[in-house]
């Protein structure tokens, strides 16, 4: 029921403008930056902010009432709309990975694996706080209560970025990571958005059960 | 087989401008049930309540021995919104292959003979139907379910007759099985005349009455007249100048005079007058 619920999900936002947008920004910035992991880290950042697009439509549509009187659990419905965010992430981050490695060799360049394995568990550690931060809400509340999530995300680790810059420990914070494994980096990406998107599920599923729709 | 499908037991729900308070309903397989009365009298929060879409504040709501909302109840129940559930940007037609793999029962011709006979046309998108297509989306939708329980909330406010006689007609085909049940809420209560068998009235969130359609003329009648009002029994006076009007219970006709006229009483006029008796309003 969670796979037959999931592709409902996504045939609900997935085809719409809004989304093909954001998957030609990925494009865009990885033909037009020169750094050739930003496409990786904006199929991330345009993951946290797609989020909240289900939500909306929802509301639009009443897809919400929809979802409570499907003969689904609550929890399904939390699982299902996790699954189709992060299908749309991996739309995005393969995308991303295409347009990087080809547009590095136009240049004349190569992308090295180790970077873009190193990149994308970055991008999924991002992704999987960004839902462990938004997902409880919007299942809690909405969109129209929770919208200021959609951009919770981005302005925290800006904020991070910025403090660490402030503060000169940006410098330490790059040293931390000198000399690790690229193992233990990759992992230590994947398992924090491992977790982010487990807690994400857990959370939300927890608070959605005792949502009124 | 049990024979009711649904029941509510002492329902409380609370808001800041609004109560249900303590209701209790049994719905009888079989049966057709009209759930009428006032704006915010509490009809939709029933329904809402029987579809598991509220937290009640305490009492009980199960449907087919299920919690409310449980998915194995909500797969034998079809429901009917005021306004389709569906993306507007989805076409009529897609509906059937989106939903249908949660319903075990979903009957795909069924639901393409459903749009032909309400005139749906399936090429349009959910969002452009007009409202009253919307309403026959929806009951297309529910009726291709093959459910046993039909709820309808307010299907046919702000629809033209022959819509309103389309969504009749169907409901009475879907009662043609003796298995099926029906939860009607409406305004408009000539359309409960010739579908309902049981008539519950509410009244700012609570029961003001229950009992078989039937019962209504041989149980209330109208009583009109001039001047004082009588000491008989009256229930919900009011009064326009001289005249006054009240609905009483007819085995308490004979208490009133010869100057008193009574008529039977409509399904609105026990509405009305329920609902300024709770009120506690003589107007």
């Amino acid at each position: 029921m969670t796979s037959a619920f999931t592709r409902l999900d996504l045939s609900s936002w997935f085809p719409r403008t809004q989304t093909i947008l954001t998957l030609l920004f990925v494009a865009a910035v990885g033909v037009l930056l020169p750094v050739p992991g930003m496409a990786i880290m904006a199929s991330a950042v345009v993951t946290s902010l797609m989020v909240s697009a289900p939500f909306l439509g929802d509301e639009r549509g009443r897809l919400d009432t929809l979802y409570g009187v499907l003969p689904v659990s609550r929890r399904v419905v939390v699982l299902g709309r996790t699954l189709s965010l992060i299908a749309y992430y991996l739309a995005a981050a393969a995308l991303a990975t295409v347009v990087t490695v080809l547009s590095t060799m136009v240049r004349g360049g190569r992308v090295e694996p180790e970077f873009l394995l190193i990149a994308h568990a970055a991008a999924l550690a991002f992704v999987g706080l960004s839902m462990a931060l938004q997902l409880p809400v919007f299942f809690r509340i909405g969109y129209s209560r929770g919208r200021l999530m959609a951009y919770a995300p981005v302005f925290v680790v800006a904020g991070l970025a910025w403090l660490l810059q402030a503060t000169g420990a940006h410098v330490q914070f790059g040293k931390a990571f000198e000399g690790l494994p690229l193992a233990t980096i990759v992992g230590v990406g994947v398992l924090i958005g491992a977790i982010g998107i487990v807690c994400a599920i857990l959370v939300s599923a927890r608070l959605y059960r005792t949502r009124e729709l | 087989m049990t024979d009711h499908v649904a029941k509510i037991t002492d329902l409380r729900v609370r808001r800041p401008d609004f109560e249900v308070d303590g209701v209790s309903l049994t719905l009888s397989r079989g049966s057709v049930v009209g759930l009428v009365g006032p704006n915010g009298a509490g009809k939709t929060t029933i329904i809402r309540a029987l579809l598991g879409l509220l937290i009640p504040e305490s009492g009980g709501v199960e449907v087919f021995g299920h919690p409310a909302g449980a998915p194995q109840a909500l797969a034998r129940t079809g429901i009917v919104l005021d306004q389709p559930t569906a993306a507007p940007e989805w076409r009529v037609s897609s509906l059937g292959p989106r939903l249908a793999p949660f319903y075990p029962r979903w009957n795909r011709e069924r639901f393409g003979e459903l749009l032909d006979r309400l005139s749906v046309p399936s090429d349009q998108r959910v969002g452009e139907l007009s409202r009253g297509q919307g309403v026959k989306l929806s009951l297309a939708v529910a009726l291709a379910q093959s459910p046993e329980l039909l709820i309808l909330d307010e299907p046919s406010s702000g629809l033209d007759p022959a819509s309103r006689r389309d969504i009749g007609d169907l409901i009475r085909d879907f009662m043609l099985d003796p298995t099926h049940t029906v939860l009607f809420s409406t305004h408009i209560t000539t359309d409960l005349d010739s579908l309902a068998d049981e008539l519950v009235v509410l009244v700012d969130g609570r029961i003001a009455y229950e009992g078989a359609l039937p019962d209504v003329a041989e149980e209330f009648a109208m009583a009109r007249g001039a001047g004082p009002a009588p000491t008989a029994p009256l229930i919900g006076l009011e009064r326009s100048g001289e005249q006054w009007s009240a609905l009483i219970r007819l085995s308490d006709s004979a208490a009133f005079g010869q100057e008193v006229v009574i008529d039977p009483a409509s399904i609105d006029d026990i509405i009305i007058h329920l609902g300024s008796e709770q009120q506690g309003v003589s107007v």
